[in-house]
Protein backbone atom coordinates (compact mmCIF):
# COMPACT_ATOMS: atom_id res chain seq x y z
CA UNK A 1 0.00 0.00 0.00
CA UNK A 2 2.66 2.57 0.99
CA UNK A 3 4.57 1.82 -2.26
CA UNK A 4 1.22 2.28 -4.43
CA UNK A 5 0.95 5.97 -3.01
CA UNK A 6 4.68 6.82 -3.31
CA UNK A 7 4.65 5.72 -7.01
CA UNK A 8 1.42 7.71 -7.46
CA UNK A 9 3.35 10.47 -5.87
CA UNK A 10 6.15 10.29 -7.75
CA UNK A 11 4.04 10.60 -11.41
CA UNK A 12 2.47 13.59 -9.83
CA UNK A 13 6.02 15.48 -8.37
CA UNK A 14 8.64 13.19 -9.45
CA UNK A 15 11.56 11.96 -7.45
CA UNK A 16 10.26 14.57 -4.26
CA UNK A 17 8.14 11.30 -4.05
CA UNK A 18 10.74 9.09 -2.49
CA UNK A 19 12.70 11.93 -0.78
CA UNK A 20 9.75 12.77 1.13
CA UNK A 21 8.80 9.43 2.23
CA UNK A 22 12.26 9.12 3.55
CA UNK A 23 11.74 11.32 6.00
CA UNK A 24 9.07 10.18 7.36
CA UNK A 25 9.74 8.45 10.90
CA UNK A 26 9.11 4.61 10.92
CA UNK A 27 9.19 4.31 7.16
CA UNK A 28 12.00 2.81 5.65
CA UNK A 29 12.31 2.97 1.99
CA UNK A 30 14.72 2.07 -0.24
CA UNK A 31 13.86 3.03 -4.26
CA UNK A 32 16.47 0.91 -5.53
CA UNK A 33 15.01 -2.37 -4.60
CA UNK A 34 11.25 -1.02 -4.65
CA UNK A 35 10.96 -1.81 -1.28
CA UNK A 36 9.03 -0.10 1.81
CA UNK A 37 9.27 -1.09 5.79
CA UNK A 38 7.26 0.35 8.11
CA UNK A 39 8.99 0.00 11.86
CA UNK A 40 5.72 0.46 14.29
CA UNK A 41 2.39 2.12 14.26
CA UNK A 42 1.42 1.20 10.32
CA UNK A 43 -1.77 3.64 10.45
CA UNK A 44 0.02 6.30 11.96
CA UNK A 45 3.30 6.61 9.71
CA UNK A 46 0.98 5.96 6.57
CA UNK A 47 -1.05 8.79 7.72
CA UNK A 48 2.35 11.13 8.12
CA UNK A 49 3.50 9.82 5.22
CA UNK A 50 -0.33 11.34 3.59
CA UNK A 51 0.41 14.52 5.66
CA UNK A 52 3.72 15.08 4.27
CA UNK A 53 2.20 14.54 0.29
CA UNK A 54 -0.57 16.89 1.37
CA UNK A 55 2.07 19.80 2.60
CA UNK A 56 2.79 19.93 -1.49
CA UNK A 57 -0.78 20.45 -3.11
CA UNK A 58 -3.34 20.20 -0.14
CA UNK A 59 -6.13 18.17 -0.50
CA UNK A 60 -5.35 17.13 -4.35
CA UNK A 61 -2.42 14.89 -2.21
CA UNK A 62 -4.92 12.99 -0.63
CA UNK A 63 -7.01 11.98 -3.52
CA UNK A 64 -4.31 10.38 -5.61
CA UNK A 65 -3.20 8.86 -2.00
CA UNK A 66 -6.75 7.00 -1.94
CA UNK A 67 -6.60 6.52 -5.90
CA UNK A 68 -3.52 5.08 -5.60
CA UNK A 69 -4.64 2.73 -2.16
CA UNK A 70 -8.00 1.83 -4.45
CA UNK A 71 -9.04 -1.68 -4.14
CA UNK A 72 -5.82 -2.24 -1.33
CA UNK A 73 -8.07 -0.96 1.06
CA UNK A 74 -10.50 -3.27 1.34
CA UNK A 75 -8.44 -6.31 2.12
CA UNK A 76 -7.38 -4.48 5.35
CA UNK A 77 -9.12 -4.34 8.80
CA UNK A 78 -11.08 -1.65 9.28
CA UNK A 79 -8.55 -0.68 12.26
CA UNK A 80 -5.35 -0.42 10.36
CA UNK A 81 -7.00 1.66 7.60
CA UNK A 82 -5.78 5.35 8.37
CA UNK A 83 -8.52 7.84 8.67
CA UNK A 84 -7.32 9.60 6.32
CA UNK A 85 -7.68 6.99 3.54
CA UNK A 86 -11.06 6.20 4.21
CA UNK B 1 1.87 26.59 4.49
CA UNK B 2 2.43 28.75 1.44
CA UNK B 3 5.65 28.59 -0.28
CA UNK B 4 7.47 32.14 -0.14
CA UNK B 5 8.02 33.88 -2.86
CA UNK B 6 11.01 34.90 -2.26
CA UNK B 7 13.76 32.92 -3.06
CA UNK B 8 17.10 33.29 -4.41
CA UNK B 9 15.87 33.27 -8.06
CA UNK B 10 12.77 35.47 -7.83
CA UNK B 11 14.93 38.09 -6.12
CA UNK B 12 17.00 37.79 -8.94
CA UNK B 13 14.24 38.11 -11.06
CA UNK B 14 13.01 41.24 -9.13
CA UNK B 15 16.12 43.12 -9.63
CA UNK B 16 16.09 43.10 -13.27
CA UNK B 17 12.64 43.89 -13.17
CA UNK B 18 13.69 46.90 -10.80
CA UNK B 19 16.06 47.69 -13.37
CA UNK B 20 13.77 47.90 -16.16
CA UNK B 21 11.47 50.22 -14.71
CA UNK B 22 14.39 52.57 -13.53
CA UNK B 23 15.56 52.10 -17.46
CA UNK B 24 11.98 52.71 -18.82
CA UNK B 25 11.30 55.76 -15.91
CA UNK B 26 14.87 57.79 -17.28
CA UNK B 27 13.42 57.44 -21.19
CA UNK B 28 9.78 58.45 -20.52
CA UNK B 29 11.55 61.62 -17.88
CA UNK B 30 14.31 62.82 -20.70
CA UNK B 31 11.89 61.78 -23.91
CA UNK B 32 14.49 60.05 -25.26
CA UNK B 33 11.82 58.62 -27.92
CA UNK B 34 13.53 57.05 -30.83
CA UNK B 35 16.89 56.85 -29.62
CA UNK B 36 19.71 53.99 -29.01
CA UNK B 37 18.45 53.80 -25.61
CA UNK B 38 14.93 52.69 -26.13
CA UNK B 39 16.50 50.19 -29.06
CA UNK B 40 18.74 48.73 -26.20
CA UNK B 41 15.96 48.59 -23.48
CA UNK B 42 14.68 46.09 -25.71
CA UNK B 43 17.02 43.73 -25.00
CA UNK B 44 16.58 44.20 -21.15
CA UNK B 45 12.62 43.34 -22.24
CA UNK B 46 14.19 40.06 -23.37
CA UNK B 47 16.00 39.32 -20.40
CA UNK B 48 13.57 38.23 -18.05
CA UNK B 49 11.56 35.75 -19.86
CA UNK B 50 14.80 34.28 -20.58
CA UNK B 51 15.76 33.95 -16.89
CA UNK B 52 12.34 32.78 -15.76
CA UNK B 53 12.77 30.06 -18.75
CA UNK B 54 16.02 28.95 -17.11
CA UNK B 55 15.19 28.88 -13.65
CA UNK B 56 11.78 26.66 -15.01
CA UNK B 57 14.03 24.27 -16.44
CA UNK B 58 16.05 23.83 -13.36
CA UNK B 59 12.55 23.55 -11.44
CA UNK B 60 11.69 20.78 -13.96
CA UNK B 61 14.57 19.05 -13.91
CA UNK B 62 14.35 18.94 -9.76
CA UNK B 63 10.95 17.64 -10.26
CA UNK B 64 12.42 14.76 -12.68
CA UNK B 65 11.55 16.50 -15.71
CA UNK B 66 8.95 14.99 -17.84
CA UNK B 67 8.46 12.04 -16.27
CA UNK B 68 6.26 13.69 -13.80
CA UNK B 69 3.20 16.09 -14.42
CA UNK B 70 4.53 18.96 -12.26
CA UNK B 71 7.98 18.46 -14.04
CA UNK B 72 6.33 18.66 -17.69
CA UNK B 73 3.88 21.29 -16.75
CA UNK B 74 6.88 23.58 -15.56
CA UNK B 75 8.96 22.22 -18.53
CA UNK B 76 6.32 23.99 -20.97
CA UNK B 77 5.95 27.64 -19.20
CA UNK B 78 9.57 27.57 -19.17
CA UNK B 79 9.80 27.02 -22.74
CA UNK B 80 6.94 29.20 -23.93
CA UNK B 81 9.42 31.93 -21.91
CA UNK B 82 12.22 31.38 -23.48
CA UNK B 83 10.67 31.22 -27.15
CA UNK B 84 9.06 34.53 -26.06
CA UNK B 85 12.38 35.84 -24.75
CA UNK B 86 14.22 34.65 -27.57
CA UNK B 87 11.51 36.30 -30.08
CA UNK B 88 12.08 39.95 -27.95
CA UNK B 89 15.89 39.70 -28.88
CA UNK B 90 14.86 39.28 -32.47
CA UNK B 91 12.86 42.41 -31.95
CA UNK B 92 15.90 44.02 -30.44
CA UNK B 93 18.10 43.21 -32.89
CA UNK B 94 16.06 44.29 -35.77
CA UNK B 95 15.59 48.16 -33.91
CA UNK B 96 19.21 48.38 -33.13
CA UNK B 97 20.45 47.54 -36.47
CA UNK B 98 17.80 49.71 -37.86
CA UNK B 99 16.09 46.97 -39.97
CA UNK B 100 12.60 48.44 -38.57
CA UNK B 101 11.48 51.26 -36.35
CA UNK B 102 9.22 48.64 -35.63
CA UNK B 103 9.21 45.03 -36.76
CA UNK B 104 6.00 43.80 -36.56
CA UNK B 105 4.93 41.50 -38.54
CA UNK B 106 8.84 39.67 -38.23
CA UNK B 107 10.67 36.38 -37.27
CA UNK B 108 10.09 37.68 -33.70
CA UNK B 109 6.29 37.44 -33.85
CA UNK B 110 7.19 33.54 -34.48
CA UNK B 111 9.10 33.35 -31.23
CA UNK B 112 5.92 34.84 -29.29
CA UNK B 113 3.08 33.05 -31.46
CA UNK B 114 5.28 29.40 -30.26
CA UNK B 115 4.94 30.45 -26.88
CA UNK B 116 1.25 30.31 -26.70
CA UNK B 117 0.61 26.14 -27.07
CA UNK B 118 3.74 25.73 -25.34
CA UNK B 119 1.97 27.79 -22.07
CA UNK B 120 -1.41 26.30 -22.84
CA UNK B 121 0.11 23.06 -22.73
CA UNK B 122 2.03 23.63 -19.44
CA UNK B 123 -1.43 25.49 -17.73
CA UNK B 124 -3.13 22.37 -18.77
CA UNK B 125 -0.71 20.12 -17.26
CA UNK B 126 0.00 22.15 -14.53
CA UNK B 127 -3.70 21.70 -13.51
CA UNK B 128 -3.69 18.34 -13.78
CA UNK B 129 -1.00 18.46 -11.19
CA UNK B 130 -2.87 20.61 -9.10
CA UNK B 131 -5.82 18.32 -8.85
CA UNK B 132 -8.27 19.47 -11.70
CA UNK B 133 -9.75 16.27 -12.08
CA UNK B 134 -10.49 15.63 -8.70
CA UNK B 135 -11.97 18.94 -8.27
CA UNK B 136 -14.37 18.51 -11.08
CA UNK B 137 -15.67 15.33 -9.82
CA UNK B 138 -16.23 17.00 -6.59
CA UNK B 139 -17.56 20.61 -6.82
CA UNK B 140 -18.65 20.53 -10.56
CA UNK B 141 -19.49 24.01 -10.82
CA UNK B 142 -21.07 23.83 -14.11
CA UNK B 143 -22.62 27.14 -14.27
CA UNK B 144 -19.36 28.87 -13.31
CA UNK B 145 -17.34 26.64 -16.42
CA UNK B 146 -20.40 27.96 -18.57
CA UNK B 147 -20.07 31.71 -17.59
CA UNK B 148 -15.84 31.73 -18.07
CA UNK B 149 -16.95 29.97 -21.59
CA UNK B 150 -19.41 32.91 -22.34
CA UNK B 151 -16.81 35.67 -21.01
CA UNK B 152 -14.10 33.86 -23.00
CA UNK B 153 -16.45 33.70 -26.50
CA UNK B 154 -17.24 37.99 -25.03
CA UNK B 155 -13.56 39.04 -24.94
CA UNK B 156 -12.69 37.82 -28.29
CA UNK B 157 -15.72 39.17 -30.14
CA UNK B 158 -15.11 42.77 -28.33
CA UNK B 159 -11.25 42.05 -29.01
CA UNK B 160 -12.31 41.76 -32.83
CA UNK B 161 -14.43 44.63 -33.10
CA UNK B 162 -11.73 47.14 -31.32
CA UNK B 163 -8.99 45.81 -32.99
CA UNK B 164 -10.41 44.90 -36.70
CA UNK B 165 -13.68 46.64 -37.19
CA UNK B 166 -12.33 50.28 -35.33
CA UNK B 167 -8.83 50.64 -35.00
CA UNK B 168 -8.53 48.74 -39.06
CA UNK B 169 -11.68 49.45 -40.56
CA UNK B 170 -11.58 45.82 -41.58
CA UNK B 171 -9.59 42.57 -42.52
CA UNK B 172 -6.60 43.51 -44.90
CA UNK B 173 -6.12 39.76 -47.01
CA UNK B 174 -3.67 41.41 -48.96
CA UNK B 175 0.52 40.38 -49.14
CA UNK B 176 2.09 41.98 -45.56
CA UNK B 177 -1.27 43.50 -44.79
CA UNK B 178 -2.80 39.97 -44.41
CA UNK B 179 -0.05 39.08 -42.50
CA UNK B 180 -0.36 41.68 -40.20
CA UNK B 181 -4.31 40.93 -39.93
CA UNK B 182 -3.38 37.46 -39.18
CA UNK B 183 -1.21 38.21 -35.88
CA UNK B 184 -3.42 41.19 -34.88
CA UNK B 185 -6.13 38.89 -34.24
CA UNK B 186 -4.16 35.97 -33.40
CA UNK B 187 -2.54 38.00 -30.66
CA UNK B 188 -5.80 38.47 -28.58
CA UNK B 189 -7.64 35.04 -29.13
CA UNK B 190 -4.50 33.25 -28.55
CA UNK B 191 -4.23 35.40 -24.92
CA UNK B 192 -7.95 34.58 -24.68
CA UNK B 193 -7.25 30.74 -25.11
CA UNK B 194 -4.86 31.01 -22.49
CA UNK B 195 -6.96 32.98 -20.40
CA UNK B 196 -10.18 30.61 -20.31
CA UNK B 197 -7.52 27.75 -19.71
CA UNK B 198 -5.84 29.86 -16.85
CA UNK B 199 -9.55 31.03 -15.69
CA UNK B 200 -10.74 27.05 -15.82
CA UNK B 201 -7.89 26.07 -13.70
CA UNK B 202 -8.89 28.48 -11.35
CA UNK B 203 -12.34 27.80 -10.78
CA UNK B 204 -11.35 23.85 -11.23
CA UNK B 205 -8.82 24.75 -8.39
CA UNK B 206 -10.39 27.63 -6.01
CA UNK B 207 -11.85 25.84 -3.49
CA UNK B 208 -9.49 23.00 -3.46
CA UNK B 209 -5.93 24.26 -4.36
CA UNK B 210 -4.06 23.98 -0.91
CA UNK B 211 -0.34 22.75 -0.33
CA UNK B 212 2.83 25.15 -0.58
CA UNK B 213 2.43 26.24 -4.09
CA UNK B 214 -1.11 28.03 -3.91
CA UNK B 215 0.64 31.29 -4.28
CA UNK B 216 2.91 30.45 -7.34
CA UNK B 217 0.32 29.39 -9.51
CA UNK B 218 -1.85 32.04 -8.95
CA UNK B 219 1.06 34.11 -10.20
CA UNK B 220 1.33 32.25 -12.92
CA UNK B 221 -2.73 31.97 -13.80
CA UNK B 222 -2.32 35.76 -13.03
CA UNK B 223 0.32 36.31 -15.23
CA UNK B 224 -1.29 35.21 -18.22
CA UNK B 225 -4.38 37.43 -17.58
CA UNK B 226 -2.13 40.59 -17.71
CA UNK B 227 -0.19 39.05 -20.53
CA UNK B 228 -3.84 39.16 -22.26
CA UNK B 229 -4.14 43.20 -21.56
CA UNK B 230 -0.71 44.21 -22.77
CA UNK B 231 -1.14 42.07 -26.25
CA UNK B 232 -4.27 43.61 -26.53
CA UNK B 233 -2.73 47.16 -25.90
CA UNK B 234 0.49 46.49 -28.12
CA UNK B 235 -1.59 45.18 -30.94
CA UNK B 236 -3.98 48.73 -30.76
CA UNK B 237 -1.32 51.02 -30.75
CA UNK B 238 0.28 49.34 -33.23
CA UNK B 239 -2.83 49.49 -35.55
CA UNK B 240 -3.55 53.56 -34.63
CA UNK B 241 0.87 54.10 -35.32
CA UNK B 242 1.16 55.47 -32.08
CA UNK B 243 3.81 53.26 -30.44
CA UNK B 244 7.32 53.45 -30.30
CA UNK B 245 9.80 51.33 -28.65
CA UNK B 246 10.35 52.50 -24.90
CA UNK B 247 5.65 53.09 -25.30
CA UNK B 248 4.14 52.45 -21.73
CA UNK B 249 3.28 48.47 -23.11
CA UNK B 250 7.12 48.13 -22.82
CA UNK B 251 6.72 48.48 -19.43
CA UNK B 252 3.86 46.36 -18.89
CA UNK B 253 5.22 43.01 -20.82
CA UNK B 254 8.23 43.39 -18.75
CA UNK B 255 5.99 43.38 -16.04
CA UNK B 256 3.94 40.36 -17.29
CA UNK B 257 7.09 37.88 -18.03
CA UNK B 258 8.16 38.96 -14.48
CA UNK B 259 4.54 37.86 -12.42
CA UNK B 260 4.94 34.44 -14.96
CA UNK B 261 8.46 34.02 -13.88
CA UNK B 262 8.27 34.52 -10.43
CA UNK B 263 5.38 32.38 -10.13
CA UNK B 264 7.80 29.54 -11.98
CA UNK B 265 10.59 30.22 -9.98
CA UNK B 266 8.66 30.07 -6.64
CA UNK B 267 7.56 26.40 -8.21
CA UNK B 268 10.22 24.79 -6.93
CA UNK B 269 10.90 21.67 -4.56
CA UNK B 270 11.90 22.29 -0.49
CA UNK B 271 15.07 20.98 -0.02
CA UNK B 272 15.41 17.98 1.85
CA UNK B 273 18.06 16.79 4.45
CA UNK B 274 20.58 14.62 2.38
CA UNK B 275 21.11 11.95 5.80
CA UNK B 276 17.01 11.54 5.82
CA UNK B 277 16.30 11.49 1.77
CA UNK B 278 19.27 8.98 1.07
CA UNK B 279 17.61 6.17 3.14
Amino acid sequence: MVLSIIDEQEKLIGPIAYQQAATVPGLVVDKAHHTATIEGDAPKVITELVERYKNFFGNVAVDVCKEAVGNLKFSLPPEQLPAVLR
Amino acid sequence: MNQSLITRKTKILGIVWLATLVWWLIMELTHTKLSQWDYWYQTLLAIIPLLGGIFGFMNSRKWGGLKSRLGQATFFIAAGLTTWGLGQFYWSYATIRQLAEVPYPSWADLGYIVSWPLWAAGMILLALAAGARFSIRRHAPVKLYGGVLVLSAIIIAASYYLLIVVARQGLALDGESALRSFFDLAYPIGDVIIITIAALTYTFLFRYLGGRYRLAIGFIIGGYALNYFADFVFVYVTTKGTYYNGHFVDLMYPTVMAVLSVGLAALEPPKIAAESAGK
